[in-house]
């Protein structure tokens, strides 16, 4: 961001925060933390006669390719957070475009350390600290599982309204469907995901569908936010837990597989003890799939690069990722 | 015919320019794509070199699963592709056959993108 995009974008949020709140609000400090194409994040501070907060700044840049509703995102959030998980309290929601250029929130900043490195750096500075927060997680998944699925917005449940087994099994095909080239060991995964495939939950919930190494903020004291709720969907909770075990997140740090830092002991010991239902079974195979749909997602990524909808040289390197998750995938099935 | 420096080893000087000089550099998205660009140049030269033996491995075991009478590579994979979707290794025996020749393509596969990926065995 520019200095003067940066002064025009703080002096349209100083309008729009003086009428949304009825007093006098200076934006200063307005930083960007990441732009992509997904995501606008920024921090800054809000002053006023009596106060200096300082807040962060979610923007959908186009609001075409957004994955949720701004406003259903908010709400799943205010969801999660009455149930005790820890998330940045949204203070403010604005779907007119005009404003900023695309449908934004504001919430509290909560300090810490987000980026993987750093906070397995941290972790490794404090005995049990990574156990603490494994553990935390566990908790937060339980909570944010026990909220009744009804009071989730309906935008969350997927188009093809099919549940969540069958749904996720039906990407994996049409994943495959679309690689350029075979991927004969994805090809064998999807068999083995088709024949062992657990039974339809019972009982679908939220699910963040993003909870990892990279999405949390963490301090000396344990987890302080789970972020980045864009993903949110109603499925099946198990998945939750499995995606924190994706190698990926554990950034080299393989004998940890929650993120580099925990134990599946300590994500299942708090997850049960906060009333989540655990099911071994269901839990490697949806580490199964989240491994094959992730590597699909990598050729995906490419694929976008070739066809031109979204050219980036990050992009174009993701499909020579595929092999590592292949390697994943058949690592889970032996 | 070029004097030597080879292709792949141009791509490696490319690949050490930009992580020893263009990454420390700069910072935020165009450092990391100085990375990234570091890293592709780096897999590129390594397919140079190692993909005269990769693939020619790849479709011999590709041909333990199926499709023993094809010889285009393509198809050959679009072939085992197809008949392991449709459950051609659905018995205990053949899960874990089929498993290992997989691991072994995948391991030539990652020689060349991620080398010390399949280092470690655990899930």
């Amino acid at each position: 961001m520019t200095g003067s995009d940066r002064d025009q974008a703080s002096r349209r949020l100083s309008r729009w925060m003086t009428t949304e709140t009825g007093s006098d609000v200076t934006v200063a400090d307005l930083d960007a933390v990441t732009a992509g194409a997904r995501r606008f994040n920024a921090l800054f501070t809000a002053n006023t006669a009596q106060s200096s907060t300082r807040f962060a700044l979610t923007m959908i840049p186009t609001a075409s390719i957004q994955l949720l509703d701004i406003a259903d995102e908010a709400a799943v959030r205010q969801l999660a957070e009455s149930a005790g998980v820890p998330v940045p309290h949204i203070h403010h929601v604005c779907t007119d475009e005009s404003v900023l250029g695309g449908p934004f929130f504001i919430s509290i900043a909560v300090d810490g350390e987000t980026v993987p490195r750093r906070v397995l750096r941290l972790i490794a500075e404090h005995d049990r600290l990574g156990s603490q927060i494994t553990q935390q997680i566990g908790t937060a998944l339980a909570q944010l599982h026990s909220v009744p699925e009804s009071h989730a917005p309906r935008s969350l449940l997927p188009d093809t309204g099919l549940a969540p087994i069958a749904h996720a099994i039906s990407q994996v095909d049409e994943g495959l469907q679309q690689l350029l080239t075979p991927s004969p060991a994805f090809s064998f995964c999807a068999r083995w995901l088709e024949r062992n495939a657990p039974t339809e939950p019972i009982e679908q919930t939220i699910v963040h569908s993003d909870v990892r190494n990279g999405n949390i903020i963490v301090g000396a004291d344990g987890l302080r936010a789970i972020l980045d709720w864009e993903g949110s969907r109603i499925g099946d909770r198990i998945e939750d837990l499995s995606w924190t075990t994706q190698r990926m997140w554990r950034f080299r740090e393989d004998h940890l597989p929650i993120g580099g830092f925990g134990t599946i002991a300590d994500l299942r010991s708090a997850y049960v003890e906060h009333g989540g239902e655990w099911d071994d079974d269901r839990f490697r195979w949806w580490r199964v799939l989240l491994t094959v749909r992730w590597g699909l997602g990598m050729a995906g990524q490419s694929r976008a690069h070739l066809d031109d909808s979204f050219r980036s040289i990050i992009m174009s390197a993701s499909a020579r990722r595929m092999a590592e998750l292949e390697f994943d995938a058949l690592q889970l099935l032996r | 015919m070029h004097q030597p420096p080879s292709a792949a080893d141009l791509l490696r000087t490319v690949a050490e320019t930009l992580a020893d000089d263009v990454v420390p550099a700069t910072s935020g998205p165009a450092q990391h794509q100085a990375r990234v660009a570091a890293n592709i140049a780096s897999i590129v030269a390594r397919e140079l070199e190692l993909g005269p033996e990769v693939r020619p491995r790849e479709h011999d075991l590709l041909r333990e699963i199926g499709g023993k009478e094809i010889s285009d590579e393509v198809d050959l994979a679009k072939a085992v592709a197809a008949v392991l979707r449709n459950g051609a290794a659905d018995s205990d025996e053949e899960h874990e056959r089929v498993r290992m020749l997989l691991t072994e393509i995948v391991r030539g596969d990652l020689s060349i993108s991620k080398p010390g990926y399949d280092d470690w065995d655990g899930e």
